[in-house]
């Protein structure tokens, strides 16, 4: 029923799915703070859940809804020039620390997806699925470019980029517990490489200064990425 | 007055979107990430953060979240294909995603801790 109801009205549905994503989001900031703000109630597990029940219910399909919210998903795009903000903000403890910031992002950002492809290396999974994975350190909008020249499936390289970005922002204060990481630089650095901008919205909750670093990490990880990717599947192909 | 400011910062990201999308014409790179050096490059010529951009950046930011909410849902496209081998994908996701997330910092801190805090603790290794 409502699916003809967007074809009909084509602005009128994109409004109202844009309005209840943002609903269902805001609903789910509320349901995190009420349980405490605990990183394992992270909103976007909940948010996720019930815009499944909500598509589930009107029949919507997924692909329609995408549709209806791709204004959403564009503004990914303005949100990730403004980290150009906090980046400049922390300018000059970059200048004066290149190795202890380009170091730890090169081999953070090499060894996240190895050890997740190590990890599938008996598992029978589509070779294209699996080549999705090379991706999922890196923001969504660089994934899926990055995704497509690879042979990835770019759709599937988004899921699994989120995924990781909210396994990162669950598991970064334990992890850091277990690892005994205390400077503030080192958390955020780490959870921008591998977690990219979920991983950075976490930084941003801890501290600014952990946001701000994370900020780094996520650009250069994402630049360097996006580069050297495409470079090794040329030189391999 | 001060809401103008606001709307006007935010404009100007959505601007150098924009510029970012042109400039890919010539530069292999995503928009969205020239947009943010055409930014940086900015700030740096200007020498200081406008505080209404200052302000919304940290809103957008903040709020980040919502707008990765329509290109998750597209995990319900793939339930199928992912279905039978979906455990060992989550749990080479989780696995290797908190071993990274700790090396990483853990490379980090040490390589920062001679120039950015002198007396480091000694039980600490």
């Amino acid at each position: 029923m409502l699916n003809t109801y967007s074809e009909q009205y084509p602005l009128v549905s994109a409004f109202m799915w844009s309005t209840i994503t943002v609903g269902v989001y805001l609903l789910s900031l509320i349901v995190f703070r009420l349980l405490g703000r605990r990183p394992a109630f992270h909103p976007m597990i909940f948010c996720i859940a019930m815009l499944a029940v909500v598509l589930f219910y009107t029949g919507v399909t997924v692909e329609s809804y995408q549709g209806d919210t791709s204004l959403l998903t564009w503004l990914l795009g303005p949100a990730t020039v403004a980290l150009a903000v906090p980046l400049y903000s922390q300018i000059r403890s970059i200048r004066g620390n290149g190795l202890g910031i380009m170091l730890p992002i090169l081999i953070g950002g090499a060894i996240a997806p190895i050890l997740a492809l190590a990890g599938l290396y008996f598992v029978p999974l589509d070779s294209d699925v699996k080549l999705s994975l090379l991706t999922k350190s890196i923001t969504s909008p660089l994934a899926i470019e990055t995704s497509q020249h690879i042979g990835g499936i770019p759709g599937l390289a988004v899921v699994i980029v989120i995924f990781t970005g909210i396994v990162g922002a669950i598991f970064a204060s334990i992890t850091y517990r277990i690892f005994r990481v205390t400077s503030p630089q080192a958390q955020g650095l780490a959870l921008g490489t591998v977690a990219h901008a979920i991983g950075t919205a976490q930084g941003f909750q801890m501290s600014q200064k952990i946001g701000a670093f994370a900020t780094i990490g996520l650009c250069i990880n994402g630049v360097l990425t996006a580069i050297i990717l495409p470079i090794i599947f040329f030189l391999i192909s | 007055m001060q809401w103008l400011k606001y709307i006007l910062a935010l404009m100007s990201l959505v601007g150098l979107w924009f510029v970012g999308l042109s400039l890919s014409a010539f530069i292999p790179l995503p928009a969205s990430l020239l947009g943010l050096l055409v930014l940086l490059l900015g700030l740096m010529w200007l020498k200081r953060i406008p505080p209404a951009l200052l302000k919304v950046s940290q809103f957008v930011l903040g709020h980040m979240l919502v707008l990765f909410v329509p290109a998750t849902m597209g995990v319900l496209l793939y339930a199928e294909k992912l279905a039978d081998n979906l455990l060992w994908l989550i749990l080479s996701i989780v696995v290797s995603t908190v071993l990274s997330l700790g090396i990483t910092a853990r490379i980090c801190q040490r390589l920062w801790q001679p120039t950015d805090q002198p007396p480091a603790t000694p039980h600490d290794d």
